[in-house]
């Protein structure tokens, strides 16, 4: 049992070598490793042999450089080219932005081919549609809308070619030309024969706008892509 | 966004950071000989060496914005490091480095700032710490690569802990039983050359 105590102090005192020699021993442990060596002829002839060893290491003279190695503009012209502008982070939002818009232009697409007929049988068909698209869609504006869109029975004419105006109006991104949109005042009786010219020129208007806008950010996406790619 | 704390490269960095070249040549010559060193120290090989710094402080330069704040010198010595690494990989994979270059190597070196100024060194004494001076480096090469690379940045380099921790990505606690395994080892392996290190021998019974 002494046998073992000696053996763990001897092993403790050696661990405590080093940072004692970098004067970075905790101030108590310092007091105890100096009372030990002075009793401990062994581990104060290592102590000393390892200090007189980190004193020879110390004293390795340092090289001089053997040229300077400033670097030349030639040299780093690359670099300098390669640096990242600050507009490289923008790529994730740009990426984001191109696939909100795509989405919203297939959608206002879809609006247009399926809804734009009026016909009940046409409405069954492009719910579905635009239900399914919007759930890609980031754009928070477009999330809002599939569920009352959707949610109506198509057994009622009325209520669907309601949503149905409501839907063509909203998927013009609340942009410009929502005033030109008719009003959801229709009667069943109208059977959206009033206010399809004006309505179905928003849509092509937005559609025309929407994909000039995604193509638009579908090239800087890729732009900075190819920017990005040194990295 | 990079804070700083204060190290005196500071105002160096942040230029160097806007592409300013001349700020950052400043800190290549304030820190060329320091990383030629580690990178002589490390691998042995005065032209592999130099190779290395000139790499280091480019690629330091292309990656100068993904500095984060810390100690400079700490973050400089640290792509050094992984470059002297890198580098002893690459040495592996072909013949044997030859060890004629390194003694010549060696053999440039010159008395350092810590010799004792206005002491006289005789012909027989400057034979002596120059043979000692090549074993010595000789023997640090026989260390495992992390215990080596730890003795050089303490002390040949003279980095606090803190900085070598940085400088290996290493924690604290690692970085100290790391240094006094190294420092243990290299101890041993100067007992074993004792005609040459009788200051190391005569106080071991």
């Amino acid at each position: 049992m002494r046998l073992w105590f000696r053996k763990n102090t001897h092993q403790q005192a050696r661990e405590a070598f080093s940072e004692y020699l970098d004067g970075r021993l905790a101030a108590g442990m310092a007091v105890w490793l100096e009372a030990h060596l002075r009793q401990c002829p062994p581990c104060e002839d290592e102590f000393a042999s390892m200090r007189a060893s980190v004193q020879l290491v110390r004293m390795m003279p340092q090289a001089p450089a053997p040229r300077s190695f400033l670097l030349r503009p030639d040299q780093v012209v690359q670099q300098v080219r390669m640096m990242p502008p600050f507009w490289i982070s923008w790529l994730p939002a740009v990426r984001v932005a191109a696939a909100a818009t795509a989405a919203l232009f297939l959608v206002v697409v879809s609006v247009d081919l399926f809804g734009a007929g009026g016909g009940t049988s046409a409405q069954s068909t492009s719910y579905p549609i635009l239900r399914s698209q919007e759930q890609a869609d980031i754009s928070q504006q477009e999330k809002q809308r599939p569920a009352p869109a959707a949610a109506p029975s198509s057994s009622q004419p009325s209520i669907s070619q309601e949503s149905l105006q409501d839907g063509a109006r909203n998927a013009q991104g609340g942009g410009q030309s929502s005033g030109a949109a008719p009003q959801p005042t229709l009667e069943a009786s109208d059977e959206g024969a009033l206010g399809m010219p004006s309505s179905s020129s928003a849509l092509r208007l937005a559609e025309a706008i929407l994909f000039a806008v995604s193509l638009l950010l579908l090239a800087c996406a890729l732009a900075i892509a190819r920017r990005r790619q040194p990295y | 966004m990079t804070t700083f704390t204060g190290d005196p490269d500071d105002v160096l960095v942040q230029a160097s950071q806007r592409g300013e070249l001349t700020s950052f040549n400043v800190l290549v010559e304030r820190y060329q000989r320091q990383v030629y060193n580690v990178a002589l120290r490390l691998l042995g090989n005065p032209t592999e060496a130099e190779d290395v710094t000139q790499e280091t402080f480019l690629s330091a330069f292309q990656h100068i914005q993904s500095f984060r704040g810390g100690i400079f010198r700490a973050w400089l010595i640290r792509i050094a490091t992984n470059a002297c690494h890198d580098a002893s990989r690459r040495s592996m994979r072909r013949p044997a480095t030859s060890l004629d270059a390194y003694l010549e190597g060696e053999a440039v070196l010159r008395d350092g700032p810590r010799d004792i100024p206005g002491h006289e060194i005789g012909p027989e004494e400057l034979a002596l710490r120059q043979e000692q001076r090549q074993t010595l480096a000789q023997l640090l090469l026989k260390l495992p690569e992390d215990q080596r690379t730890v003795l050089v940045l303490s002390d040949i380099q003279e980095l606090s802990y803190e900085e070598i921790a940085q400088a290996t990505g290493e924690a604290l606690g690692t970085v100290k039983s790391r240094l006094s395994r190294a420092r243990a080892r290299m101890r041993d392996l100067l007992l074993e050359h004792g005609e040459l290190f009788p200051q190391v021998q005569r106080l071991t019974r």
